[in-house]
């Protein structure tokens, strides 16, 4: 069953140089269960697309053309009053902890029953019992729950904010880089914690992360972004046995690994593209070992290669 | 050959107490590391965040003096050089630093950052600086140099900053470069290009490295020999596939447990190891990492371990190894 659904989102920013075109005709779907991954290099609309399910674009943000459908509606077409009920109960987000997600001068416990009570009518003491079970869940003692911020480690932070993502108990969870700030063996930590809720609870997840490391061990279905377009969109397993676009291929040579032979890595020529103006036709053309003149020219479809495979490119006939 | 040695080095930063303690307070920030690193090689500091990493990189170009220990270039003691010898030694050293958002001056265009080693060591004619400083850039592929000479850095993409930033670390043509997280902040796609260019410049100059990163999988790919640190203490120190393949450390096999693995079907075993890093503030004896080690004996809280030899070419400080 799709819990989420982004048809052709095309999302730009007005800048004083013109639109940045961040995000362009983008679609993908989630399945109820499933941890989705986004992965791509910084600016290729990957936190651009988080934002706009949850409706926290900046003011210069200017959504196009496209639709989130979500619960039988659409998400854009929503107030931003509506939106709200949205958040946290219908969509919650884990932030990148080390970037002031949680208040410095506010208690943990209060800043989670805080984030409860706005959406559900429960008492006080309700929703700090909740707290309670999710600071067992999430493997904090709930003892610790009356502390500031500034006593927490970087990984007790990250698993609080993860404990705000689910109290009330959302159908999907969108992790923004959630493991990023944080040192090898906490992120690990982080990562299984993760997946083990993931699997217990059933949760919809969209997890979001520029390292394809991170994405590979954690989601069933990867979406490889590009420059503001989506470049291919697969089971993970798939997507690595059989990378179908130059772009994912590209960025799996180029990537080390700490298991198995050691190979050279290949570097993908050039620099990403300026979103300003970006190129015409595909967008990784100029980067592209198998460019042709097609796609200097026509903007290829993102078209199905089977078993839900999907794939933007000329190449693949 | 061997180029560097360090020998019983100790950096200690005092902290600056209240102004009832009587006995001050140090961070031990390096304690006690002892290794040496051969000539054209490439040679890994990896650990956590905080197990001084940053700090041994210093002392080895002497951006920091070491409060104890010596540190010797080709056999001479450079831990203590001052003046003018400190600036002669620095014409073979030099540093790449982690953020070419920050190492850069953004007032300087790139012909002017490259030059200025130059110009504080007094090299050349200023006809000649200007043929050193094209052909460094040449040498980091910022082709061709005119386009790049009088462009700002905030012209520039992360990845041509950092080639920027490994040119002047070039130009006075040193034979040990010191770098620091140099890829960290860099794109994927761009990583790999900057990391094969340092790669082939130690061919092609015959230049030593030492390279500072907390991503093991980056070091693997970059080092010959690694050592990993752990809260200002050398752990274990190896050949790097010996020491991928082999580790004898229970904080090297955490670490290297924890790395993740860019292949879905890769099921990894993890090590469980409790709790985070403790401060570096003036540590209990025994090692450094007994309270977190699922393997500590009774001697472990008592006595540091050294590094001795357990395989051929692998260094390890630990009692069980």
């Amino acid at each position: 069953m799709k819990v989420l659904e982004v048809q052709n989102l095309v999302m730009y920013y007005r800048t004083m140089k013109g639109y940045v075109k961040a995000v362009d005709n983008v679609s993908f779907d989630v399945e109820k269960g499933e941890a989705m991954g986004l992965v791509g290099e910084s600016g290729c609309g990957k936190t651009t697309i988080g934002m706009s399910i949850l409706g926290l674009l900046p003011q210069n943000a200017a959504v196009q053309s496209g639709k989130i459908l979500f619960r039988n509606g659409d998400l854009l077409e929503l107030s931003e009053k509506e939106m709200q009920h949205v958040r946290w109960k219908g969509i919650s987000m884990i932030f990148q902890a080390a970037m002031n997600a949680l208040n410095p001068v506010h208690r943990i416990e209060d800043q989670i029953v805080e984030a409860i009570k706005t959406h559900e009518n429960i008492s006080k003491e309700e929703a700090r019992k909740r707290v309670a079970q999710l600071y067992t869940l999430v493997g904090l003692d709930p003892e610790r729950a009356r502390d500031y911020p500034h006593e927490y480690s970087g990984g007790m932070k990250q698993r609080a904010v993860i404990a705000m993502a689910l109290a009330c108990n959302p159908d999907i969870i969108i992790a923004d880089e959630p493991t990023t700030a944080l040192d090898v063996i906490v992120q690990d930590q982080i990562i299984s914690e993760i997946k083990k809720l993931q699997q217990e609870l059933q949760m919809t997840m969209i997890y979001i992360s520029h390292d394809i490391s991170v994405i590979a061990e954690s989601c069933e279905r990867i979406a490889v972004m590009y420059a503001g377009i989506l470049a291919e969109y697969a089971n993970a397993v798939d997507l690595f046995k059989n990378p179908m676009h130059p772009y994912t291929q590209a960025l799996m040579s180029s990537f080390p690994s700490i298991k198995g032979p050691k190979k050279r890595l290949i570097p993908v020529p050039g620099e990403p593209p300026n979103l300003l103006n970006p190129p015409r036709g595909c967008r990784f053309h100029p980067r592209c070992p198998l460019a042709m003149d097609v796609c200097k020219k026509v903007v290829p479809e993102f078209t199905e290669y089977g078993n839900r495979h999907w794939a933007a490119c000329h190449a693949l006939g | 050959m061997e180029l560097i040695r360090a020998e019983n080095v100790r950096k200690w930063f005092p902290l600056r107490g209240g102004f009832l303690e009587r006995r001050p307070r140090y961070v031990h920030a390096v304690d006690d590391i002892t290794f040496a690193i051969q000539n054209q090689e490439i040679f890994g500091l990896a650990g956590e965040s905080g197990c001084g990493k940053t700090t041994a990189s210093k002392l080895l170009v002497r951006l920091v003096e070491p409060t104890s220990g010596e540190i010797y270039l080709d056999g001479t003691d450079i831990s203590h050089l001052e003046g003018r010898e400190l600036r002669e030694f620095r014409k073979n050293v030099q540093m790449v630093f982690q953020d070419p958002y920050e190492s850069l001056n953004p007032r300087f265009n790139i012909y002017d950052t490259i030059a200025e080693p130059l110009i504080v060591q007094r090299i050349g004619s200023p006809e000649e600086q200007e043929e050193m400083v094209y052909k460094a850039l040449e040498t980091v592929e910022l082709r061709p140099a005119e386009d790049f000479v009088f462009r700002f850095p905030h012209e520039l993409s992360g990845g041509q900053r950092q080639r920027v930033a490994v040119a002047r670390a070039l130009v006075i043509e040193p034979t040990f470069i010191v770098a620091d997280e140099p890829v960290s902040m860099l794109d994927v796609s761009i990583r790999a290009g900057v990391m094969n260019l340092m790669l082939e410049l130690r061919e092609k100059f015959g230049l030593t490295f030492v390279f500072v990163t907390h991503d093991l999988a980056v070091s693997r790919y970059m080092c010959d020999h690694i050592a990993i640190m752990y809260l200002g203490k050398v752990v274990e120190i190896a050949a790097t596939e010996e020491l991928v393949r082999n580790p004898h450390h229970p904080y090297t096999k955490a670490l290297l447990s924890a790395v993740p693995v860019p292949d879905p079907t890769e099921k990894r075993k993890r090590i469980d190891i409790i709790g985070g890093v403790s401060a570096a503030v003036d540590p209990p004896p025994g090692c450094r990492f007994a309270s977190r080690c699922p393997y500590a004996i009774a001697k472990c809280k008592r006595e540091d371990p050294v590094l001795k030899d357990v395989d051929k070419d692998h260094l390890a400080a630990c009692y069980l190894a």
